[in-house]
């Protein structure tokens, strides 16, 4: 293998595929990266075994091959490097890097040693709108579970059947749910249960560009197209468990509110709020909310009044603080509602613009003390 | 390293594995039984490689399948660089995960260099939760097609009750293409939850020739070290390989041979044993022969004591509890006890006078083996 590439070219690069690699692995090939030159052609991959990255660049390849190299090691020298064409030319287990002042010799492993990477089948691959899906995994992987009794529950459930394609991710004590519009991936696939670890990388390399980005489903897992990059995911077993029928909907009383009034008010109160359970009592009577919240350890109280539009009688609930950010954060509009029905079910919560379908979130309410 | 195949060491434990995998009937969990040093570890990894081998071999006579070491996932497989084999060790305590992954990583690089090898540790160990639970999590992931993974659960019986029982529904339906692998020396120091949830497979000594062509080829040592090891590790290779490669610079490798050596005194019978042993003890300097002796009036106190008493509260020498429980029926008489504890006084005496040393401890295993045979 020979091939000659710019260092600024491939550090750029390098620092994408180094956020795959593991810190610190049992599997020692995991440490390194594949390295493989085509036709003028180089492609870089790194996996951890739930993901797997490859970018491809163009260089002049004099001689194609393919071997695996320590990515740090690799990383650390090219950090150092001075600006300049540089040639790399693998021989007998070692990679030898030119530059013009000087030489770097690495030990290598074979390419054959490098965990089989899923075939790219561009044929399949579907592209869907960049920012439809960068928006829909920034409002639901906040709510996947870290519970390992329920793996299903630790990603995020992806359903193209339907007329919408919606998201959802649940941690049992949240939930969000988003859809868009299905245009193009109407009845072709089954669902698909993504760890959140790959979809949160997207929004990462794609910015807010509009640019789509190709889907390829496999057997085993997602494939995400991206320019000049490649991203690969195992897909978690399910059945995902049947969310639809813990989303209420007859909650009968309503509550429109100031998403940014509502925010800073939760984030202050719970300052003083229990430090395990961060609940925060809400109270709604007439077109008023309270918050209010009490620690004992620390002998503190917190209070807090804001006007609101509520229909319906008055209650009183109990929410975790941390979870009622979460969702505020995630809402795109001024103004929010939140229907309830008593203070042991579930509240829904999402943007009073638009419509349900579009994105809600579910929580569920903390039981008030006596 | 020249390679031995696992079937030479259990040829009876690998035909079971070979013939379920002929005929695609292999078990969704595996329960590995014997002494660790019976190469549990090397079981299972083979195993591995047989089931994901690109072309297992076929032996001419008896039609058992091999892994053939040769395609690219054997290799991965027997350097233990293989995605679809997770293993959960029990490991020291750690502070965290990183300190627990050192760990992992300095164990999985003993058995890289010699499968056999035994794991030690200066302190207690167990399967950590974390461990397990980073296990459930991967398996949660869709299996690669074409791919059986295995996840290896290794001297399981080093992993407390809770986490075990986490377990439960992972080892009784492993996820789609995944073989669960759990090794311990007995299955009865496993919950009978698990137990009822495994197949079993018992791991048996091998024969001494075996051991010791093992050790010849692999080890550069004398004909007569590779025999003396071979004999007296009681048909473990990973017993035999703890004396040859002790150099008693820990002193764990020391207590694991003085240990050996003790049990091949009070277990075999045959004066043949006399010389093994004696010139096991000569091989070592006289320091070590000292510490060697000391440690042998402590298992001879704790056998002495459990006799009498039946307390394991008594026992010093705790890493050994069960095979001294199992010694002490031999020291049914106390005076047995007390002296083999006068034998070897004496015979520390004399060394430090400056006897002549090999005859000092002839005499000394001679006296105590007669004592033994009197005394049955």
């Amino acid at each position: 293998m020979k091939f000659l590439v710019s260092k600024s070219r491939l550090s750029h690069y390098l620092q994408y595929i180094l956020q795959v690699v593991p810190a610190k692995t049992t599997l020692p090939v995991l440490s390194n990266i594949l390295i493989e030159a085509l036709d003028n052609k180089l492609k870089i991959s790194a996996t951890d075994l739930d993901i797997s990255m490859t970018v491809s660049l163009e260089c002049k390849v004099t001689k194609k091959g393919g071997i695996c190299i320590p990515a740090k090691i690799l990383f650390d020298i090219f950090k150092e490097l001075p600006e300049s064409e540089i040639s790399f030319e693998s021989n007998n287990s070692r990679l030898e890097i030119k530059f013009p002042n000087g030489s770097y010799k690495i030990a290598t492993v074979p390419a054959d040693d490098f965990p089989q990477l899923p075939t790219v089948n561009t044929k399949k691959e579907i592209r869907i709108s960049g920012s439809e899906l960068v928006e829909m995994i920034k409002k639901t992987t906040f709510a996947c579970s870290d519970d390992d009794t329920r793996p299903a529950l630790n990603g995020v459930l992806w359903q193209t059947k339907g007329e919408r394609m919606q998201m959802v991710a649940t941690d049992g004590h949240r939930l969000a749910k988003t859809s868009v519009v299905n245009t193009k991936l109407k009845g072709m696939y089954d669902d698909v249960i993504i760890p959140p670890k790959v979809l949160n990388l997207i929004p990462k390399f794609t910015g807010e560009n509009e640019d789509e980005i190709g889907i390829i489903f496999g057997d085993n897992s997602i494939i995400f197209s991206l320019e000049n990059m490649v991203l690969t995911s195992r897909l978690i077993e399910g059945p995902y468990p049947n969310f639809e029928q813990v989303i209420p909907v007859e909650n009968d009383k309503k509550l429109i509110i100031s998403r940014e009034e509502l925010s800073g008010a939760v984030r202050r109160v719970s300052i003083l709020s229990n430090a395990l359970t961060h609940q925060v009592k809400f109270s709604i009577k007439d077109n008023t909310l309270t918050l209010t919240t009490a620690n004992a350890d620390v002998g503190g109280e917190g209070k807090e009044t804001l006007s609101c539009d509520f229909k319906g009688d008055s209650i009183e609930m109990g929410y975790n603080a941390a979870y009622v950010s979460d969702i505020l954060q995630k809402i795109d509009a001024s103004e929010v509602a939140v229907e309830l029905s008593s203070t042991v079910s579930a509240g829904v919560v999402y943007p009073a613009d638009k419509s349900k379908e579009d994105f809600l979130c579910l929580i569920m309410p903390l039981r008030l003390a006596e | 390293m020249t390679h031995f195949d696992i079937s030479e060491f259990q040829p009876q434990a690998w035909k079971i594995i070979s013939q379920s995998f002929k005929s695609d009937k292999l078990a969704g969990t595996y329960l590995l039984l014997g002494k660790e040093g019976y190469g549990q570890f090397y079981f299972a990894v083979s195993m591995t490689a047989l089931f994901n081998c690109h072309s297992p071999q076929e032996t001419d006579s008896t039609g058992i399948l091999l892994p053939c070491r040769e395609c690219s996932n054997c290799r991965k497989i027997f350097s233990l660089n293989f995605e679809g084999l997770s293993f959960a060790l029990a490991l020291p305590p750690h502070k965290n995960e990183n300190e627990a992954m050192d760990f992992t990583n300095k164990y999985l690089q003993e058995k890289r260099e010699e499968p056999f090898r035994i794991l030690k540790a200066s302190s207690s160990r167990n399967i950590p939760m974390a461990v397990s639970r980073d296990i459930k999590n991967r398996m949660s992931r869709i299996a690669l097609s074409g791919m059986k993974r295995v996840v290896v659960f290794y001297q399981m019986e080093l992993m407390k009750k809770s986490s075990a029982d986490s377990l439960l529904k992972l080892i009784e339906e492993p996820p789609k293409e995944t073989i669960i692998i759990l090794t311990a020396e007995k299955a009865e120091y496993l919950l009978p939850t698990i137990q009822s949830r495994a197949q079993r497979i018992k791991l048996k000594r091998s024969e001494p020739d075996l051991i010791g062509k093992y050790l010849k080829n692999n080890y550069d040592i004398s004909d007569k070290k590779s025999n003396l090891a071979a004999h007296i590790s009681d048909g473990s290779p990973g017993e035999a390989i703890d004396i040859i490669l002790d150099d008693a610079e820990d002193n764990d490798s020391l207590r694991a041979v003085s240990f050996l050596l003790f049990r091949t005194l009070i277990d075999d019978a045959s004066y043949e044993t006399v010389s093994h042993i004696n010139e096991m003890l000569t091989l070592n300097n006289r320091g070590k022969i000292e510490s060697m002796l000391q440690f042998w009036q402590s298992l001879i106190r704790d056998s002495s004591n459990y006799a009498v008493n039946k307390s394991e509260d008594d026992i010093v020498n705790i890493d050994f509890l069960n095979e001294i429980k199992r010694l002490s029926q031999n020291f049914n008489s106390p005076e047995l006890g007390l002296s083999m504890a006068d034998n070897i006084k004496i015979t520390l005496a004399d060394m430090r006078r400056n006897v002549h040393i090999q005859g000092a401890l002839t005499a000394m295993v001679i006296r105590i083996k007669s004592g033994l045979k009197a005394a049955s």
